[in-house]
């Protein structure tokens, strides 16, 4: 009896004093690993953010600020970085981290051995293409460890967005005798070794990844919540739904078409700001009908009206594109909005320019959209389909396909004409949406090859004054509009919907939040 | 009684219905709001779906479309279980045993997911949608069918027949297959409602038909996601499919039990 | 109960076309595990493929797969890095069992309770209502019924979880389990009103009435095992359709068991996931019908002499 009521007292005191704080966040799709180098997705690349520490990580505003490197310096001609690492910086087993294990984790992203698809983002250290293509050794890449605490980078061009690229997953450090112990399978609970705020402390696949506050952390007495959930949530519905019940603190995103009840009912807690991706539609450029016609290409991207699709189809979740690059991007020097004519003059324009290509109500065009099966892209095909065939008489149909044969029909260019795609920047900069368009660029399924175009980008490439480099990829963008390779649909924005009692949220242009910048407010009395 | 007239009305009403409305299951009023509710005054009796389109036409459509491949599908797979049981039941002794161990084999196999591996994999087209529910779907009719004709083998028409001189193939065609209607019709009705529940759940899967057309089982799950902001975007293609789907259970109950046949086991 | 091993033994067999068909299937099919959104470089592709043999030719991948299973090996999983699928499988398994347990047993439970009680109250208000309780079971998918359901004792009532699985949390699974059930549960009810009212209007029940036995002793000691037999033959068809069901029903509630697996697998090109769920589909199918064929034994002494 007496032992009974010594385990209920301590059992109350406990209660009392382990008020251990806990954030819940929806994630969207299950991350396909947590290993930095080989992981993919935003849903992996937002855990790892809490495993992981890189060189340099981005703060709440969004600002680049130390990481962990406390300091850095940049040589004259931006190519050369030195970092200085923190000497109290420690993996969550103890041990102290090192430039060696930065050195490693660069050299495992950039071996073809690897499977990074992050490999030729930093295409850009030299050394790293012929590593690469499989013609030089992993350890010819131009980084080195000068110290246990100091390393050293080099380019093969200057690049003003570096530093924030190297908050990014891919460049994370390894913890090397983990590695050793367990090879590519070191990613599990258990096993994984991290230097980030927090560490791995079940991972549940398709239930839940648990994360606890790692006190080895250079920071650990500044981070607040001691306990981050990650759930997956595949299905907008069902994640707003746990929302709703209180089960997640934090969405992965929210339903377009409940907007409105949203808004009314939840107000503040719905969090939307722009973010670095594009919603675009290729044209196929090898293949008539839409090569070789640029009057048909343009009226095709005249008769859309972004506004409706960005204000009633998306209610406001997406922000109507009318330039390629984000007019937020860093640096940009944006086109900004054309002129804005009235949507019965771009109507009458557009017409003018289908006729003027060749068809007309006699001899109207047929075209297909393609798109792969997902509830958005649907509805957007839809209502795109929609005003092609009621502003000029396009006869579009709609072809939906599963997403992996999307992609290698898109890849394949034999039978596409019209194909969804989005871009999501790598870095914030320009460059990052700039370059997806140059001839043969692996993400550049249009076909579209334009000597002009390519020699903007490589001249903007090589330019280290950023007013010059600016102006260079303003005259990119411009050359894109009018040739019309590809139609931007709309801007992307991150959304979010946010209980009140997490504390700490900043919008940012990445949509990158640390939870360890998070704290949970007590429950009001 | 009651089930077949609402199933008449239903039938007539997806026939009929969509010509009543001066609008099509495509077109999108862009100047006007979207998903709004169902009024007499712009003609949108049943409102309109979140992108602005009438609901009345889509609803009726999409029946069109649903019923159309309930039916087809549910004629193959009774083509082929009638020819199969018939041939089986038929014959007996051996041959018997081993197609019957051949429907046992295909029993074991998770056919819905072959199904959704079919659908995923080579695409979206009506006809290959027809063929992969249809070819799920005859077994059961074909041990039906088999019981049947092993019980018709031995009534004295046939055995008659059979002294008479008369062809197998002939025997199967004139004798067999036309007693065999009743079991037929009843498990055609019995099929359909079926098939339309499973098309609506590869719409689900967003594996169902392709935009602008429609069926009730896209319908209703979009108005699934959308109920709680546009309730009737769920409330009439559901009705719809839910009186269809219990019409056609109680017209197949009560030839059942009017025809006599037993639950197939 | 010799027909039930006979069954028993085509089991190899099928689940030998089974996995032929479903990995050629699969292989048929245009895209691969490592077509991305963002692409690959050729290169690194080539070490990808390599590394999971998938450069081998197509038959020697085959029989490669075909004596890993005969061994007991499902492979590594492609779309899970560094999970074998016999761990995922397990994991999966365990969830989606539990999930289809409990629900099999709400439809057989409540199905056969309100059966019978609908055939012994025939035509009062009970029949009508249960009738249009099962009606709708029939007529409403259960991606209509799931969210529904969410929407009232999740969001509305706050009594249990929108969704999610954590272990040892029982209330997780009481909303699945009912979305999952209903339209088995409907059909059990129809069928076993059904037989049952057969069975009691048959001679021996009426003589037995008649001679005054009490209610209860004439409904559940004679009434009840030949009203079972139609259930029971429904209980393999069920079981496929609980499978099935699942994969609707953990998408909506976010379960992680073996339905939504193999959807995520078949679209990610997991090859060795996709065929390591089929399997164990098919033997899953394979052995419930056997026990169906067990019982219908038990339960009929007629075919226990055959």
């Amino acid at each position: 009896m007496r032992q009974l009521l010594g385990g209920l007292l301590l059992a109350a005191v406990l209660c009392a004093h382990a008020e251990v704080s806990v954030l819940r966040l929806g994630n969207g799709p299950e991350p396909e690993t947590l290993d930095p180098q080989r992981a993919e997705g935003v849903s992996a690349a937002n855990i790892l953010r809490d495993l992981y520490e890189g060189l340099t990580r981005i703060a709440p505003d969004g600002r680049v600020i130390a990481g962990a490197a406390e300091s850095w310096s940049i040589s004259e001609d931006g190519r050369t970085y030195r970092f200085e690492l923190r000497p109290d910086a420690r993996w969550s087993n103890g041990d102290p981290v090192t430039a060696e294990d930065f050195v490693a984790g660069l050299r495992r992203t950039v071996t073809p051995a690897t499977g990074s698809s992050y490999a030729q983002m930093l295409g850009l250290i030299e050394g790293a293409g012929a590593i690469i293509e499989g013609k030089a050794a992993p350890e010819t890449l131009a980084v080195r460890a000068v110290s246990a605490h100091t390393l050293e980078m080099r380019l093969s061009a200057p690049a003003p967005y570096w530093l924030g690229l190297l908050s990014h997953a891919s460049t994370y450090p390894v913890h090397r005798p983990s590695l050793a112990q367990y090879g590519a399978d070191f990613a599990r609970a258990g096993r994984l070794v991290g230097n980030g705020a927090y560490m791995l402390d079940d991972w549940g696949v398709q239930s839940h990844v648990r994360l606890r506050r790692n006190p080895n952390y250079w920071r650990a007495r500044d981070v607040s919540i001691d306990v981050v959930e990650y759930f997956p949530t595949e299905d907008l519905n069902s994640e707003y739904k746990r929302y709703l019940a209180g089960e997640l603190d934090v969405t992965y995103e929210v339903p377009p078409v409940l907007i409105p009840k949203i808004r009314r009912q939840l107000g503040d807690e719905l969090r939307v700001a722009p973010y670095l991706g594009v919603y675009y539609y290729g044209l196929n450029l090898t293949r008539p009908p839409l090569a070789g016609n640029k009057p048909l290409r343009q009226a095709l991207s005249l008769a859309i009206d972004r506004e409706v699709i960005a204000s009633k189809l998306l209610h406001g979740l997406g922000l109507p594109a009318e330039s390629w690059i984000p007019p937020e991007t860093s640096g940009h020097l944006s086109l900004g909005r054309p002129p804005a004519s009235p949507w019965t003059e771009r109507q009458a324009e557009a017409r003018r320019l289908y006729r003027a290509s060749g068809y007309g109500p006699d001899r109207p065009l047929r075209l297909e959209i393609r798109y792969n099966t997902n509830e958005n892209h649907r509805r957007i095909a839809t209502v795109i389909a929609a005003m092609w065939r009621q502003v000029l008489g396009v006869q579009t149909s709609l072809v939906n396909e599963e997403f992996k044969v999307f992609l290698s029909n898109r890849k394949l260019k034999a039978d596409t004409q019209v194909f969804r795609a989005a871009w999501i920047a790598d870095f914030d900069d320009p460059l990052s949406f700039a370059e997806i368009l140059t001839s043969g660029n692996g993400q550049n399924d249009t076909g579209w090859s334009d000597p002009e175009y390519d020699r903007l980008i490589e001249r903007a490439r090589r330019t280290a004054d950023p007013e010059r480099r600016a102006r260079l990829l303003q005259a990119a963008e411009r050359r894109v509009l009018d040739e019309v390779p590809v139609i931007p649909i709309y801007f992307y924005t991150s959304k979010h919907l946010i209980k009140p009692h997490v504390a700490g949220w900043t919008d940012n242009m990445l949509d990158y939040h640390y939870s360890q910048d998070l704290r949970i407010l007590p429950a009001a009395p | 009684m009651l089930a077949a007239a609402v199933l008449a009305l239903i039938v007539i009403a997806v026939v009929v219905g969509p010509l009543l409305s001066p609008y099509t299951v495509e077109h999108i009023d862009f100047d006007a709001d979207w998903g709004t509710p169902p009024s007499q005054a712009d003609g949108h009796w049943f409102g309109t779906d979140s992108l602005g389109r009438d609901l009345f036409v889509r609803t009726l459509s999409g029946g069109r479309l649903s019923l159309a491949v309930g039916l087809s599908s549910t004629l193959v797979a009774i083509l082929i279980g009638v020819l199969y049981g018939a041939v089986a039941g038929y014959f007996g002794g051996r041959a018997d045993r081993w197609m019957m161990r051949a429907v046992d084999v295909l029993y074991a196999l998770p056919f819905m997911f072959l199904v959704i591996l079919l659908t995923v994999l080579f695409g979206r087209h009506l006809v290959l949608m027809f063929a992969a529910i249809g070819a799920v779907n005859w077994l059961d009719t074909a041990r039906v069918v088999r019981g049947q004709t092993l019980a018709l083998r031995h009534r004295e028409f046939v055995t008659a027949a059979r002294m008479a001189g008369v062809a197998d193939g002939v025997m199967l065609r004139r004798h067999i297959v036309p007693n065999l209607l009743g079991v037929v019709v009843v498990y055609a009705t019995l099929t359909v409602p079926q098939v339309i529940l499973i098309e609506s759940f590869l719409s689900f899967l967003g594996l169902g038909v392709q935009e602008p057309s429609t069926s009730w089982g896209a319908l209703v799950n979009d108005g699934a996601r959308e109920m709680e902001v546009t309730p009737w975007s769920l409330i009439f293609p559901g009705a719809f499919l839910a009186l269809t789907l219990l019409s056609l259970n109680r017209v197949g109950d009560a030839l059942r039990d009017a025809l006599d046949i037993g639950s197939g086991t | 109960m010799r027909l039930a091993f006979e069954r028993l033994l085509t089991a190899l067999p099928t689940l030998l076309v089974l996995i032929t068909l479903s990995f050629f299937l699969m292989r048929a099919a245009p895209g691969g595990p490592f077509d991305r959104e963002r692409q690959l470089a050729p290169q690194i592709e080539a070490a990808m493929k390599a590394e999971y043999k998938l450069d081998e030719p197509l038959w020697q991948q085959y029989l490669h797969y075909l004596s890993g299973v005969v061994r007991g090996d499902l492979g590594p999983s492609f779309q899970y890095e560094g999970y074998s699928v016999a761990e995922l499988i397990g994991a999966g398994l365990r969830v989606s069992l539990l999930l289809g347990g409990v629900a099999l047993l709400f439809a057989v439970a409540i199905g056969v309770v309100s059966g019978v009680c609908a055939a012994y109250w025939r035509g009062s208000w009970i029949d009508r209502l249960l009738g249009l309780f099962s009606a709708l079971g029939i007529a409403a998918p259960n991606f209509v019924v799931a969210p529904l359901l969410i929407l009232l004792f999740s969001v509305g009532l706050g009594w249990l979880p929108a969704g999610g699985w954590q272990a040892g949390r029982w209330t997780d699974l009481l909303l699945p389990a009912a979305a999952l059930a209903l339209p088995q549960l409907a059909y059990v009810a129809r069928l076993t009103r059904g037989a049952m009212a057969e069975v009691l209007s048959s001679p021996y029940i009426l003589a037995a009435r008649a001679r005054g036995l009490p209610v209860r002793q004439v409904l559940f000691r004679h009434a009840l095992r030949p009203s079972l037999m139609p259930v029971l033959s429904y209980l393999g068809p069920a079981a496929a359709a609980l499978l099935t069901g699942s994969v609707v029903v953990e998408q909506v509630f976010a379960i992680p068991g073996l339905g939504r697996y193999f959807v995520q697998a078949a679209l990610n090109r997991d090859y060795t996931l996709v065929l390591g769920v089929v399997l164990v589909y098919g033997s899953m199918i394979i052995g419930f019908n056997f026990v169906v064929d067990l019982l219908y034994g038990v339960l009929d002494p007629r075919l226990r002499r055959r």
